[in-house]
C-alpha cells in the first residue's frame, strides 16, 4: 500500500501527492489536508495519467474512470 | 612508502528517494509551487537539488515540460528547482519548483503571403488576375474600381482568441501621391481557400476598417490601421480552427477616378504583403504532474593502506 497526500484549496482545487511534496496553489497553502492509502499499482497509476482517476474522499478510494 | 591511502572523500552515490510524485490540475494564470523534502541520515551528504521532471497530463516524454524560460514550445514557465536553505535544517533538505499555467500568454503571429495565389486584385481591366507583380488599390484611371486580395495560411490562433491588434502592410511599388479610400473586409469563412479563381464573391465580414491614404513611398511599408475586429469575426467562427487561413479585401471607398496606389505582390518576388497579429489564447486547463528522485552519497568503507 502506498500513501497518498490530498490537499483541499478553498478556492475547491485539489493537488495530490505521495507524501514529502508538499503544494501551494497561487500561493495558497491547502486548507485541509487528507491522507489515504491504495494499492501500489493504482497509485503508480494515478500518477502516471490523474484525468483517468477520480479519488473519493469520502470512501477514501482512487477510482479508474477512463 | 604506501601505494595508496584511504581517502574519507571517496563514497557511493545511491538512490535516496524516488517515485516521488505530486500533481494538480492548472488553470490558465495558475501557478504551482512543489516544496520536495528529503529527509538524510546523518551520515549521508545530499548531492545538490533532486532531479525534478515536470509533466503535462500524463507521465510520457513526449508530454516533458521544458523549464527555465524556454516557453515558446510548452504552455509553461517553469522556475527552479532551487534549495531553499531558509527551510533546510540538519535533517532535512527542502527543495522548491514553481510552475505556471501561461497558456493564456499574450502571443504575436507574423506572416507573409507564401505563394502566387494567395494575392491578387481586379485591376483596370475588371479582371481577376493573381500573377501580377503589383497589387491596385483605389479608382483606376479607366475608371473603374481597384479591389486587392490577400491570403495568409497556418495562422496559428486557437478559436474564440481575444484579438488585441493587427495590422496588414504593403510594400510601396513607387512613390506618389493619391487620394486612396478604401475599406478593409475579411472573408467570412472557417479557412478561405487560394484566390486562383476572383475571391470578391466571397461573403465579406460584418466588420469593416476604413484605410485612407494619401500617397505612398517606394520599398516602404504602408501600414493599415487596426483590423483586430475583422479577425476576431472570423477566429470566433464555430468552425475555426488553428491553422486555418485568413483572407482579406481592399476595396474602393469613394477614390476618385485615377486615384490609386500600388504595392508588391507575391510575383514580383521583392517584398511581400503581411500580417501581424497580436493575441491571447483562452488556455487551457492541464494536469501537471511532477516526479522527483533524490540523491545522496554516502561514505564507502575505509580504504586500507596498501
Amino acid at each position: 500500500m502506498k500513501k497518498v497526500k490530498i490537499f483541499e484549496f478553498e478556492n475547491g482545487k485539489q493537488a495530490f501527492s505521495t507524501g514529502n511534496i508538499g503544494i501551494e496553489i497561487n500561493g495558497q497553502k491547502a486548507s485541509k489536508i487528507y491522507d489515504i492509502e491504495q494499492p501500489d499499482e493504482i497509485v503508480d497509476k494515478f500518477f502516471e495519467k490523474p484525468k483517468s482517476f477520480k479519488v473519493d474522499l469520502k470512501k477514501k478510494k482512487i477510482k479508474k474512470v477512463i | 612508502m604506501p601505494l595508496a591511502t584511504k581517502n574519507r572523500n571517496l563514497g557511493n552515490i545511491v538512490l535516496r528517494s524516488s517515485d516521488v510524485t505530486g500533481t494538480a490540475t492548472l488553470a490558465p494564470g495558475d501557478t504551482l509551487t512543489a516544496t520536495i523534502t528529503v529527509s538524510t541520515p546523518k551520515n549521508d551528504r545530499l548531492i545538490c537539488v533532486p532531479d525534478i521532471t515536470a509533466y503535462q497530463t500524463s507521465v510520457t516524454d513526449d508530454n516533458k515540460i521544458l523549464g527555465g524560460s524556454n516557453v515558446t514550445s510548452s504552455d509553461y514557465q517553469v522556475i527552479g528547482p532551487w534549495n531553499d536553505w531558509g527551510e533546510t535544517d540538519g535533517n532535512n533538505t527542502v527543495t522548491k519548483l514553481y510552475m505556471k499555467n501561461i497558456s493564456n500568454r499574450n502571443q504575436n503571429i507574423s506572416k507573409v503571403i507564401g505563394q502566387s495565389s494567395d494575392d491578387g486584385n481586379i485591376g483596370s481591366d475588371s479582371n481577376w488576375n493573381y500573377t501580377n507583380t503589383n497589387l491596385l488599390t483605389g479608382r483606376s484611371a479607366t475608371p473603374n474600381d481597384l479591389t486587392t486580395g490577400v491570403r495568409f495560411t497556418n495562422i496559428t490562433i486557437p478559436n474564440s482568441a481575444t484579438i488585441n491588434s493587427a495590422i496588414l502592410s504593403f510594400i510601396g511599388q513607387t512613390s506618389k501621391s493619391a487620394n486612396v479610400d478604401t475599406l478593409i473586409y475579411g472573408i467570412d469563412e472557417d479557412n478561405t481557400a487560394t484566390f486562383t479563381s476572383d475571391p470578391t464573391g466571397r461573403t465579406k465580414t460584418t466588420a469593416s476598417v476604413a484605410w485612407n491614404l494619401t500617397s505612398e513611398t517606394i520599398d516602404v511599408a504602408s501600414i493599415t490601421p487596426d483590423i483586430s475586429t475583422i479577425i476576431q469575426e472570423i477566429v470566433n467562427r464555430v468552425g475555426w480552427a488553428s491553422g486555418n487561413a485568413l483572407g482579406f479585401l481592399i476595396l474602393n471607398n469613394g477614390s476618385l477616378d485615377n486615384n490609386f496606389l500600388s504595392w508588391y505582390s507575391y510575383d514580383n518576388t521583392f517584398s511581400f504583403p503581411f500580417l501581424t497579429i497580436n493575441y491571447t489564447p483562452i488556455g487551457t486547463s492541464q494536469d501537471v504532474i511532477i516526479k522527483t528522485a533524490s540523491r545522496a552519497i554516502v561514505n564507502n568503507p575505509d580504504v586500507s593502506t596498501i
